[in-house]
């Protein structure tokens, strides 16, 4: 077997041009497989931790999926408000041990402002632990102070003390602005990967006190507008909010009090739990990534077809080979476990190929990746798919290696030692 | 028994033919000696040296090598049996490209056991062994140390050839046309050297070839045409 092994080796690297170019191939499917998953299994990550700590999110009455994409991603709107009364209500409950309003419809260039308490910055938790941490500032104090995600910050190139306008609706160009009462920007939010980044955050009252002029969702007229300084003179507390985040002392009480919500008499409202809608939902995202590790799967098919056929197309210039073989003693079975292992180990070398470029471009990528999409990609040790795959990968070359083995030990008994050329 | 190689009634056709390719009624070869088989192409002198290597298995009769009926061995025994007896030169292109000169010469010893025993067998290592053959076939020093066997001449390729046939000391070297493509200096050159070795070592020489003026050389000729009963088929 070591013969075998040794006479493959250095055949191999006889031909190592045409060689070489079935193991890129082989390394390019391994690439991908490994690489959709890498991604899959990171993206479901990131995402399924977009928010952790927070035991309930209660809104007006929707489907959990809804009520998560609107008040924690930020995407879609509320189906209606929530009171004050209500929220009051809630919160007083004994088993909640704190409980951050939200308050969401407003915008600054495309990204949505959420007017909430300074106890947001405290209880919000993304990936398992993560705390919001400030990259600079401090959470807002002032009436007319703004916190801004890391991706806002970066993308539209704000520091510290910049005044920004906040606009009504959600328009990335808006028509109606609050341009009386500017901000102050106050913090700026360290990247997060989560829908935190691309936020501006204010306080609740300010949110009140953009929109204390406007009757009925419309600008005021010229003469019933109210300043910003006057504004802080006035009653600032909201009457509605759009959602709430709870966190309750005991896990235990969190069914019973969902239920509570959910039959809650006085307004509709749904209570769900992050975790199980965070689940649901990706798993509504499934469908793209099955297909996407079909695609990468056809592409293993394909590469491992090309070295089939590489070896098959091999076979008549080494018919010399092969008799020489027989004649210095090798049996045909020597042939066939010839070109099986050839195979196994153009396989191996694409498979090792095929990590080193994942872990390259996870290394050269992740800045990247992070920068622009949020995602965190990090080296890890293969795990148990990842060795799977590979392991599936040198099997199904080996198996599939046996036709032209399978030849190859046929030409090697007809042709004998003389073989006719 | 004093034969190394005998044939008796064997007749050989490929499968699905309805004539014969060999029919040999007896033939054999002493121990020793050195056997210049004659014929022109296509006569059946492949399959002759296929059905004595056991390569091929006849479709009647009985071969027998160094006293044992090889046609009652599996294919596999077959396959071990060889390797362990006999040691082969082609015409041209004997060597593995991608090995190096002591390890083209080396190979046998890696499918026989017997003829790595025997190549040990005179204390030194195998590629002491294999240059010590070298050598007597008059490669020595740089040629030796050449990285490929294509840097070789053509003769010197079919020395290194004769050097693996001869590893190991198999009982029987058969040489398939090896002076075909030399010179006829070379041709002359090459069979002193082979004859040399191959008393050195006792063995059977079994020499097939179309070019009668070598045959003066060996102990005795035979011609296949003369010899093979199912005349000249129609390849």
């Amino acid at each position: 077997m070591k013969i075998l092994f040794s006479l493959s080796i250095k055949s191999l690297w006889n031909r190592r041009v045409s060689v070489g170019l079935t193991v890129f191939s082989i390394s390019i499917s391994v690439l991908l497989l490994l690489g959709v998953e890498e991604i899959r299994t990171q993206t479901r990550q990131s995402f399924t931790q977009t928010i952790s700590g927070t035991d309930l999110i209660v809104g007006a009455r929707s489907g959990p999926v809804q009520l998560l994409l609107y008040s924690v991603f930020h995407i879609g709107d509320a189906t209606n408000n929530i009171s004050w009364s209500s929220y009051q209500q809630i919160t007083k409950h004994p088993s909640v041990a704190w409980a951050v309003p939200i308050s969401l419809g407003d915008s600054h260039r495309g990204y949505r402002v959420m007017g909430t308490s300074s106890d947001y910055f405290q209880y919000y938790r993304f990936a398992g632990d993560g705390k919001l941490a400030f990259q600079s500032g401090k959470p807002f104090a002032d009436l007319y102070d703004a916190v801004i995600g890391a991706e806002v910050a970066d993308a539209l190139r704000y520091q510290l003390e910049d005044s920004i306008v906040l606009a009504h609706g959600l328009g990335r160009v808006s028509f109606t602005e609050h341009d009386d009462k500017p901000f102050r920007i106050a913090g700026i939010l360290a990247r997060t990967g989560t829908p935190v980044d691309k936020t501006v955050l204010v306080s609740l009252e300010a949110i009140e006190a953009i929109h204390i002029d406007w009757q009925h969702g419309t600008m005021p007229l010229p003469g019933q507008r109210v300043s910003a300084e006057q504004a802080r003179q006035m009653q600032l507390q909201p009457k509605t909010i759009t959602a709430f985040m709870l966190g309750l002392k005991s896990k235990i009480a969190t069914f019973q009090l969902q239920r509570a919500i959910n039959e809650y008499a006085s307004e509709s409202l749904s209570a769900i739990l992050p975790g199980v809608a965070l689940q649901q939902l990706w798993s509504m995202l499934g469908v793209v990534e099955i297909a996407l590790l079909a695609v990468s799967a056809c592409v293993a098919f394909a590469g491992l077809l090309g070295l089939s056929s590489a070896l098959l197309t091999s076979l008549n210039e080494r018919r010399r080979e092969m008799a020489i073989l027989r004649s210095v003693g090798g049996r045909p079975w020597h042939i066939f476990g010839l070109l099986i292992a050839e195979s196994a180990i153009i396989a191996l070398a694409g498979c090792g190929l095929g990590t080193l470029w994942l872990y390259t471009g996870v290394i050269l990528l992740s800045p990247v990746l992070q920068s622009t999409w949020g995602l965190t990609l990090t080296v890890t040790i293969p795990g148990w798919f990842e060795c799977l795959v590979l392991a599936a990968i040198v099997s199904a070359a080996m198996l599939i290696a046996a036709i032209p083995a399978w030849l190859a030990y046929r030409q090697a008994l007809n042709d004998g030692m003389m073989p006719r050329l | 028994m004093n034969a190394s190689i005998s044939l008796d009634r064997v007749r050989f056709r490929w499968r699905g033919s309805a004539r014969d390719v060999i029919h040999i009624e007896k033939f054999a070869v002493d121990k020793h000696e050195k056997l210049f088989i004659k014929g022109p192409s296509g006569c059946g002198k492949s399959t002759l040296l296929n059905l004595i290597a056991g390569v091929f298995e006849p479709t009647a009769g009985d071969v027998h090598i160094l006293g044992k009926s090889i046609t009652r061995l599996s294919q596999a025994q077959r396959d071990v049996f060889r390797a362990d007896h006999i040691g082969f030169v082609f015409q041209q292109f004997n060597l593995l490209p991608y090995l190096s000169l002591i390890d083209n010469v080396l190979l046998p010893c890696h499918f026989s056991k017997r003829r790595k025993q025997q190549a040990l067998s005179g204390g030194q290592s195998l590629t002491t062994a294999a240059s010590e053959l070298l050598s007597q076939l008059g490669i020595v020093g740089d040629e030796l140390n050449k990285n490929s066997v294509m840097q070789l001449s053509v003769g010197q390729q079919q020395r290194v050839a004769v050097a693996r046939a001869l590893m190991g000391s198999p009982e029987i070297v058969i040489a398939d046309e090896p002076t075909s493509a030399l010179d006829e200096d070379a041709q002359a050159d090459f069979l002193r050297l082979l004859f040399e070795l191959c008393d050195k070592n006792g063995c059977t020489l079994l020499f097939v070839s179309h070019n009668r003026q070598l045959e003066s050389m060996f102990d005795r000729v035979v011609s296949l045409p003369e010899l093979n009963r199912a005349g000249q088929p129609l390849v």
